[in-house]
């Protein structure tokens, strides 16, 4: 299963450079703080905002760089990439999504070949899926969702943890294909 | 047996003599030697992102090793590329000739030959003496012009180890611009009347800024690259390369000794990297962590490899540009003398266009990562 957590995850075991996408300026800090919250609590973690600090930390260390100049930030990093090739904990840069940054990782060959799979959008990647969310909740618990709440209002479902975490995906799920 | 996945390293070539080198079908590395030894004149190699440019540059380093003083220089590991002028490239140029380095993996220096004649104590006055040496190291950091030590450091090296000098560069495909790329090479020209040349370069250089304007000068020679032939599939040799290429990484002695699955999971890897050897490398290396992270799984599977794919699809789109499918539908087959340069240079060097090796002659086709793509319309 892909996710946005699960492909940070990934690609955190991938140095040694990795790009996530943030939607506006307003998300960029709790997208950092998601990324440090996914990777291996024993990395150091540095925040840095251009392609020199980075290159200043230790290999070892997990560095999120924002830049202030995203498209040329991408150039530089097309025309040095090889200087980050002995990290150990990748550098993760953070891009607007649509900006100048992403822009010019189209014309950025060397640096895309090398973070192709490593490049996160998690507002793309953890778009909900009414119908498959519908679906998957079906073949689990053989139940539509509304049938599933019309049986425990009835009492007929028991309180184990599983039958909770199901009437809880059942409620958000509830009436969902009205929506389609 | 559970292999290092981390050991696939996707994004590091091998290093020069390493044992980790697995020849490609084209053995390119081997004719770029060949043609250093009999002609001299400045080679030129080029192809698409991941196809194996550095490992086979490195490889030429260690055919030539025995013939040459060879300086393997890998500008991109210290510099900017789109910012390299002429003057900071032969400044490093001195440098490197001149210094010297740890291990044999990127070649000889002035320094190590004149310690390594240092050694031999009483056959000192074999050359010039090391004093000589001793101030051309000095003055190379500080007074001359990085033109003239670049010079002067392969004239000693070339004098103390009676050998001639091969310089093999490698990050100039890294710069973008034709004019950048050419006033590099103009200011490499003079060394070439000193030494043999070898240098990784962009491919505006070989096809110029406009199709009627080949920045590839006489008496050099462009060596291209290509990712390995993939169909048919069952008999293209690309694919036994690739799978070759994952068990030396790996160390894996014997497909036998893994997972029969996992046989499958590679070849069908080696179909979706279109013969690219880094992207081969990467959806293996993404499936493996898709299987530890999902199934927590030693060995990745059929649906790791698949989340890998749309992984990497995903990233193939955000390489292209508005019109650009447009353009790779209406190449597909042909010999691209349609398509305007600047695209074809750009799609060719992401590798987002393949050139094949048919009977009709080579043709472009689209990696097979954009097919989906391609289909939606």
């Amino acid at each position: 299963m892909r996710d946005s957590v699960n492909n940070i995850w990934s690609a955190l075991q991938q140095p040694p450079l990795m790009v996530v996408l943030y939607d506006d300026y307003g998300l960029l800090e709790s997208v950092q703080e998601e990324v440090a919250s996914i990777a291996n609590p024993s990395w150091p973690v540095r925040r840095v905002s251009t392609v020199d600090e980075a290159l200043s930390t230790p290999a070892d260390t997990l560095a999120l760089l924002a830049p202030a100049d995203e498209g040329a930030t991408i150039e530089e990093l097309d025309g040095g990439r090889d200087r980050f090739v002995d990290r150990t904990v990748p550098v993760v840069v953070f891009l607007l999504r649509g900006g100048s940054g992403e822009r010019a990782l189209a014309k950025a060959p060397s640096l895309l070949s090398w973070v192709r799979s490593n490049l996160i959008d998690p507002s793309e990647q953890d778009q909900f899926d009414p119908d498959a969310a519908r679906e998957e909740f079906i073949r689990y618990a053989g139940k539509t969702p509304e049938e599933w709440l019309a049986m425990r209002r009835r009492g007929e479902i028991d309180g184990s943890p599983e039958s909770l975490g199901l009437t809880y995906r059942a409620l958000l799920l509830e009436g969902s294909d009205d929506l389609a | 047996m559970t292999p290092n996945w981390s050991l696939l390293a996707p994004h590091r070539p091998v290093d020069s003599g390493g044992d980790q080198y697995v020849p490609p079908p084209s053995n390119i590395g081997e004719a770029v030697a060949r043609w250093v030894l009999a002609s001299g004149a400045p080679v030129l190699l080029g192809g698409p992102t991941g196809v194996g440019k550095s490992t086979e540059l490195a490889q030429v380093a260690a055919l030539l090793r025995r013939d040459r003083a060879v300086c393997l220089i890998q500008l991109d590991r210290f510099e900017n590329m789109r910012r390299l002028d002429p003057e900071r490239m032969l400044s490093r140029v001195a440098q490197f000739v001149g210094q010297p380095r740890v291990g044999a993996g990127q070649g000889v220096s002035v320094s190590d030959v004149a310690k390594g004649v240092a050694a031999l104590g009483s056959a000192l006055t074999l050359v010039s003496g090391l004093g000589s040496v001793a101030a051309t190291l000095a003055s190379l950091d500080t007074e001359l012009p990085p033109a003239d030590a670049a010079l002067s450091s392969i004239r000693t090296l070339a004098r103390l180890s009676e050998r001639r000098v091969t310089l093999l560069i490698d990050g100039l495909e890294k710069v973008p611009e034709a004019a950048q790329t050419r006033a590099l090479f103009d200011a490499l020209s003079p060394l070439a009347e000193e030494a043999d040349v070898v240098v990784v370069a962009p491919w505006n250089l070989a096809f110029g800024a406009a199709a009627n304007e080949p920045l590839l000068r006489q008496g050099e020679r462009f060596f291209f690259v290509r990712a390995p032939e993939m169909e048919p599939f069952e008999t293209a040799p690309g694919v036994p390369f690739l799978l070759r290429l994952m068990q030396r990484r790996l160390t894996i002695a014997d497909m036998n000794e893994t997972p029969q699955d996992f046989y499958k999971v590679s070849r069908d890897a080696a179909y979706w990297s279109g013969g690219l050897p880094r992207v081969f490398l990467q959806l293996l290396a993404d499936a493996a962590t898709y299987a530890l992270m999902n199934n927590g799984g030693e060995w990745p599977e059929k649906s790791n490899l698949n989340d890998a794919i749309t992984d990497h699809q995903e990233g193939m789109r955000r390489g292209l540009l508005p019109g650009d499918l447009s353009l790779i539908r209406a190449a597909d087959g042909t010999q691209g003398f349609e398509l305007p340069i600047d695209a074809k240079v750009r799609l060719l060097a992401h590798g987002l266009l393949l050139e094949r090796q048919t009977p009709r002659g080579v043709v472009l086709q689209p990696h097979p990562l954009l097919r989906p793509l391609l289909s939606e319309g």
